[in-house]
């Protein structure tokens, strides 16, 4: 009979009050927690966007230190250059007047020699 | 000639087969040269310093005045007294103090502009054509790219078409020259004003223990004193030969302080230098042998001081 009854309000369009209550009941419920994933989506984004913001701005501190580190340690290394050329340099100036001072003893010492030498044949052709 | 030439070509050798068949290269590279310079109508000199010219053969100038005798007029030659090898030479290897030689040319040199070269090169034709338009200016060092002629060429038979064949070059060594110092064989092409030359007094003549490396010395010199060095964009070219400093480093590369032509690895590519005043030997008593030549004879007081340290520097 009540079967009867539902099918003959359906053929209308029409249900049991009952039966609209509790669709209206399960609406409302479902609005409700429509609302409140919107809320919670709306959290989410903002959680997520100021995260992003965090993240970014850690990137960029980190960005700008590791700039300034390498800047740092390019000056450092501009400076150890100059300071090792420098010091080729005046490595290489060191060993080239000891050379020209090795080169300056040889040749006193040949000319020594030579006077010697030569005093010495005078000599020996004297007694002889 | 004129009283003051606009090119003076410095040049030294010795009659003594220096490097392998010297003088026939030597010949070679003044006959081309002058002849290139009166084409191009450049008013030239050769000032050639003949060191310790021995009397078992004949001086350079003899055999310039047989094999090329237009260019006798255009010499001026410059013969240093054998005895000054030995109290100048800081190292026995070295039998030819060349830098030292050119220093006598350079103080001598009366022209306004001095070509220092070497005896074995051929000048090019860009080289010529500036030469020509004289548009080389004072304080500044000119410089040129070298190209090496492959040996057995044909050497009494120069012309254009053989030199500015490629073919015929056996290195690419030189081809490009760089700033700051637009160095690489720069022994074969240095031109500046003979004023500013005598301003840097020459070549360094105080490390007096190789000659390799004095020219590019020369350029480090020049540099540290703000003379501009340019590149003219022309070339000149190298007679191939047996004794060649490029073939004679592979000989010496195990053991360079051997080296006649003395250790490469001295600081000639950053140390300076500031000869003393009597550079040149300046203080070599001249006597005039014959027209157009002088010789110096030997002195003590023209022999250079054997260790003014404080004269180099950085």
């Amino acid at each position: 009979m009540r079967r009867f009854f539902s099918r003959l309000l359906e053929a209308f369009g029409l249900v049991r009050l009952a039966r609209l209550e509790a669709a209206e009941r399960d609406l409302h419920l479902a609005q409700r927690r429509a609302a409140k994933l919107e809320q919670v989506l709306a959290q989410t984004r903002a959680s997520a966007e100021e995260a992003e913001k965090r993240y970014r701005e850690d990137i960029e501190t980190a960005r700008q230190k590791f700039t300034e580190r390498m800047t740092s340690m390019k000056t450092t290394i501009e400076q150890a250059s100059r300071a090792q050329t420098l010091s080729d340099n005046q490595l290489a100036l060191v060993e080239s007047k000891l050379d020209v001072i090795e080169g300056a003893i040889q040749a006193l010492d040949q000319r020594t020699r030579d006077v010697l030498i030569a005093r010495t044949t005078e000599a020996s052709d004297v007694k002889s | 000639m004129s009283a003051q030439p606009y090119l003076s070509v410095v040049m030294t050798g010795r009659n003594d087969d220096h490097g392998g068949s010297f003088v026939r290269r030597f010949l070679n590279a003044i006959r081309f040269n002058h002849q290139r310079f009166e084409e191009y109508g450049i008013d030239h000199v050769f000032d050639v310093v003949e060191w310790a010219p021995g009397v078992e053969r004949p001086w350079l100038l003899d055999l310039v005045a047989d094999a090329v005798p237009s260019a006798i007029p255009r010499c001026r030659w410059w013969l240093v007294d054998p005895e000054y090898q030995r109290p100048c030479s800081l190292n026995p290897r070295l039998s030819y103090p060349e830098f030292l030689a050119k220093n006598v040319a350079i103080r001598r040199a009366n022209a306004r502009f001095l070509w220092v070269t070497n005896c074995d090169i051929y000048i090019g034709r860009a080289v010529l054509e500036r030469l020509a338009r004289q548009d080389l200016g004072p304080g500044v060092i000119y410089r040129a790219v070298r190209h090496d002629l492959i040996r057995g060429l044909d050497d009494q038979q120069l012309d254009w078409s053989l030199l500015e064949d490629s073919r015929n070059y056996s290195s690419k060594a030189h081809a490009r020259l760089r700033p700051p110092l637009y160095n690489g064989a720069t022994g074969d092409f240095v031109v500046l004003d003979s004023e500013t030359f005598r301003q840097l007094r020459g070549f360094n003549e105080i490390y007096r223990l190789a000659r390799i490396g004095v020219d590019v010395n020369f350029l480090v010199n020049a540099h540290s004193r703000s003379v501009p060095i340019e590149d003219t964009g022309g070339v000149v070219y190298h007679q191939g030969h047996r004794g060649s400093y490029r073939q004679a480093k592979k000989f010496h590369q195990d053991a360079p302080e051997q080296a006649p032509y003395g250790d490469e690895r001295w600081g000639a590519r950053c140390i300076t230098y500031d000869n003393p005043p009597e550079w040149g030997l300046a203080s070599a008593p001249e006597r005039p042998v014959r027209e157009g030549a002088t010789w110096l004879d030997f002195d003590w007081r023209a022999v250079p001081p054997l260790a003014p340290l404080s004269r180099l520097g950085l």
